[in-house]
């Protein structure tokens, strides 16, 4: 039996509205107790306390949708290397991508994610598996027998269904084991060859667009289904222009067991990024418009965005420093999604509360996971960390294998002091 | 007005029009004539580049636009080596900044690059430090064609502001469009573009020109005709339903050439499809095609570009 006490400190629990000042207890892997005044001087040698000197605790940030290396692509991450950059960053739950080499398609692949990450995981990792086999979008995988072996949701990654009668037996098939799709809306014809958002600078810069109307049409399709089959839980993964956010916003309105998630890049870059063909700029979805960005921050602020995810996509230096058509897409992002999202609190566009809920309760309620929380009895993984700290991103500090982040050089607000998963302190990492 | 020096040229690199100032393009275009001259002479060599190497490297096939820089560098007493650089395109891009710095090693003067990519040559650029004339990447930028063909217009109607240039064709993938419309902005004259609307890229209006969508209108008024060829190697997909067809309505008929003012220049950066996007009577029209002229005065563009970078090096 061991305690914890975190006393003086901010406590914001977004599950329940709370924010005060007061005293967190964990008991082992739970959480025990919010204590609004308590006496820290204990001397029980199996009780440890901490001082929080007012900063802030609250559920550790769950991610969906991060890319970890393992398996196949272990040059650019690897578990450790992730969630050690994870658990700097505030993540104590990382849902990962199936889009590896081979593709989580396999209930195998699935128990081969599960286990490497309690071996060696610093945080939690929980598997997505993909849509389709081998997401070739052709053939429906083992959504039954992938679910049953702990694949938390079913995504192709970053490639988006093109055959609707695949997608609409999807949404069928998933409903009946209320598995959760997640889904990156993009037609693959508009944007075939497309590799920035296509505008005035892409005009400019010569390079081929990809128009924010790919989004929105297979996105406008997928809500079409949902209407029709009456079925199907779904989650629009990445949204980026103002045509999709308004469709999420008319498709809430009716009732569809809809949400959707944004990048913590779509809310602070737009495409002037790219300019000097800048290829760490270069994201699927790719960076949109100023108009777009300023959507999207209104998307957040109207819960039409449910969710806020870094898009974690690891690359190495000799993928990106290519000409930029050649270029892989995806930055390097867990260390930097809690800093990044704080600074639409800074601005005061959107309230602290509002902006946690979006890191942890939101998208524990979409996973139905027992964290994200700080209701007593549930799992300790939480956070404590300084809304205000200023610091400057150094991408080359990152634990993360690959560095390849467009927020390099940008100075930030807010940092994390402690990550707590299951009761035990990761973060600061011992030496 | 003060004479300005080449050495006042603002750029260590020709990269992109966008990059000059009208007094770096006048700079070009003065010593250019110099060259013209000198071309037409019976010793066409000065050494002004003696002792020195200029490396072509050509990561995409090129005949013109190279022998153009080779035979510039040639005159000019420099050693040219030229290098193709083709295959597959993710090899090209793996190999680039690897080749850029072999070469790099080797000292060169001066490099002329082309790629098939976009950007590749800014990239370059950036990783080298021998000057670097952009001979054309991607859809971006063709800085020295736009050079060209702005000495030919000056040469036929003696001034580049206040004229009614009228480029058609596929804008959608032209460098030698993006670059020309940038060079007709900076100094002064208006652009219009007259394509079907499936080869005009997104937002171009914003880089200063007028569109349209037939030749009728579009030629209406203009002094010169610039036609573009199609690029049929960059088009994934269908953009215009047949040559016949395009020929039709886009090409540069007579019928059609008669809505521009009388006696307009045509222009083209070749090489040409005859019966494409032109008329094979109106390309060979002695009166009015500059065609020829603009090849001409390629090398003496090049020529310029190549004594003004050197010298700025020099000094620098």
């Amino acid at each position: 039996m061991s305690k914890k006490i975190f006393y003086n400190a901010r406590i914001i629990d977004p599950s329940s509205g709370l924010d005060c000042n007061g005293s967190l207890i964990i008991e082992n892997e739970k959480i025990l107790s919010i204590e609004k005044d308590i006496q820290p001087e204990i001397n029980d040698e199996n009780i440890e306390v901490f001082n929080c000197n007012k900063n802030i605790l609250s559920p550790g940030i769950i991610d969906i949708g991060v890319s970890i290396g393992e398996p196949g692509n272990e040059y650019k991450e690897n578990i450790i290397t992730a969630t050690k950059s994870a658990a700097a960053g505030g993540v104590t739950t990382i849902i990962s991508m199936p889009d590896t080499k081979p593709v989580i398609d396999d209930v195998t692949l699935v128990d081969f994610i599960i286990r490497r990450a309690k071996n060696l995981g610093v945080v939690k990792i929980i598997p997505m598996a993909s849509l389709s086999k081998n997401i070739d979008g052709q053939k429906m995988s083992e959504i039954g027998l992938l679910k049953n072996s702990g694949a938390i949701a079913f995504s192709d990654g970053y490639k988006s269904i093109q055959n609707t009668k695949l997608m609409k037996n999807l949404i069928l098939y998933c409903s009946d084991f209320d598995a959760l799709i997640c889904h990156f809306t993009d037609d693959n014809d508009l944007s075939d060859g497309g590799v920035m958002n296509e505008g005035e600078i892409s005009t400019r810069l010569g390079l081929k667009g990809i128009p924010p109307i790919s989004e929105s049409i297979i996105l406008e399709r997928d809500i079409k289904l949902l209407n029709f089959l009456k079925v199907g839980k779904y989650h629009a993964s990445c949204i980026t222009t103002k045509e999709a956010i308004d469709s999420i916003r008319l498709a809430k309105s009716k009732s569809l067991n809809i949400s959707a998630a944004t990048s913590q890049y779509h809310f602070i870059l737009n495409e002037s990024e790219v300019i000097n063909y800048r290829t760490f700029a270069k994201l699927k979805p790719p960076l949109r418009s100023e108009q777009d960005r300023i959507e999207v921050i209104k998307g957040i602020k109207d819960n039409t965005i449910d969710v806020i995810s870094s898009f974690h996509r690891p690359e190495t230096e000799e993928n990106k420093r290519l000409p930029f058509s050649l270029a892989k897409f995806g930055a390097t992002g867990l260390e930097t999604l809690l800093s990044s999202t704080l600074n639409l609190y800074h601005s005061n566009e959107v309230s602290l509360l509002q902006l946690m809920h979006k890191l942890t309760t939101g998208p524990a309620n979409l996973l139905n996971l027992d964290q994200g929380r700080l209701t007593p009895g549930s799992p300790a993984d939480i956070i404590l960390f300084d809304p205000d700290k200023p610091w400057v991103v150094k991408s080359e500090m990152f634990f993360s294998k690959s560095k390849n982040s467009p927020f390099n050089n940008l100075p930030m607000q807010g940092k994390v002091l402690m990550t707590i998963v299951s009761g035990k302190i990761v973060y600061p990492f011992r030496k | 007005m003060k004479q300005s020096k080449i050495t006042d040229f603002s750029q260590k690199d020709i990269l992109s029009i966008e990059d000059l100032s009208p007094i770096d393009i006048n700079l070009i275009l003065n010593l250019s004539e110099y060259y013209v001259s000198l071309n037409k002479s019976q010793n066409k060599k000065i050494p002004k580049l003696k002792g020195k190497t200029l490396i072509n490297l050509f990561f995409e096939s090129s005949t013109r636009t190279r022998t153009s820089f080779e035979l510039a560098g040639k005159r000019l007493g420099a050693d040219v080596i030229n290098m193709s650089i083709e295959g597959s395109s993710i090899k090209k891009g793996e190999t680039l900044l690897d080749t850029a710095m072999t070469l790099n090693a080797m000292h060169p003067d001066l490099m002329v690059v082309r790629h098939n990519e976009s950007g590749a040559v800014n990239l370059l650029a950036k990783k080298v430090n021998t000057p670097i004339i952009n001979a054309g990447d991607g859809c971006h930028s063709h800085p020295t064609q736009a050079l060209l063909d702005a000495l030919t217009i000056r040469r036929n109607l003696k001034k580049l502001d206040g004229l009614n240039v009228a480029i058609c064709g596929d804008i959608m993938h032209s460098r030698v469009a993006r670059s020309n419309i940038q060079l007709l902005n900076i100094m002064g004259s208006n652009v219009k573009i007259v394509a079907p609307s499936t080869l005009i890229p997104n937002s171009i209006e914003k880089m200063g020109v007028e569109i349209f969508h037939n030749m009728k209108d579009g030629l209406q008024n203009c002094d010169i005709v610039m036609m573009l060829r199609l690029q049929n190697e960059r088009m994934h997909g269908s953009y215009v339903p047949s040559t016949r067809e395009y020929y039709e309505i886009f090409g540069l008929s007579k019928k059609n050439l008669d809505k521009a003012k009388p006696g307009a220049l045509i222009m083209h950066p070749g090489p040409m499809n005859r019966g494409v996007e032109i008329d094979t009577e109106v390309a060979d029209n002695m009166k009015q095609s500059v065609i020829r002229e603009q090849v001409e005065m390629g090398v003496a563009i090049r020529m310029a570009c190549l004594e003004i970078l050197n010298s700025k090096r020099v000094e620098g």
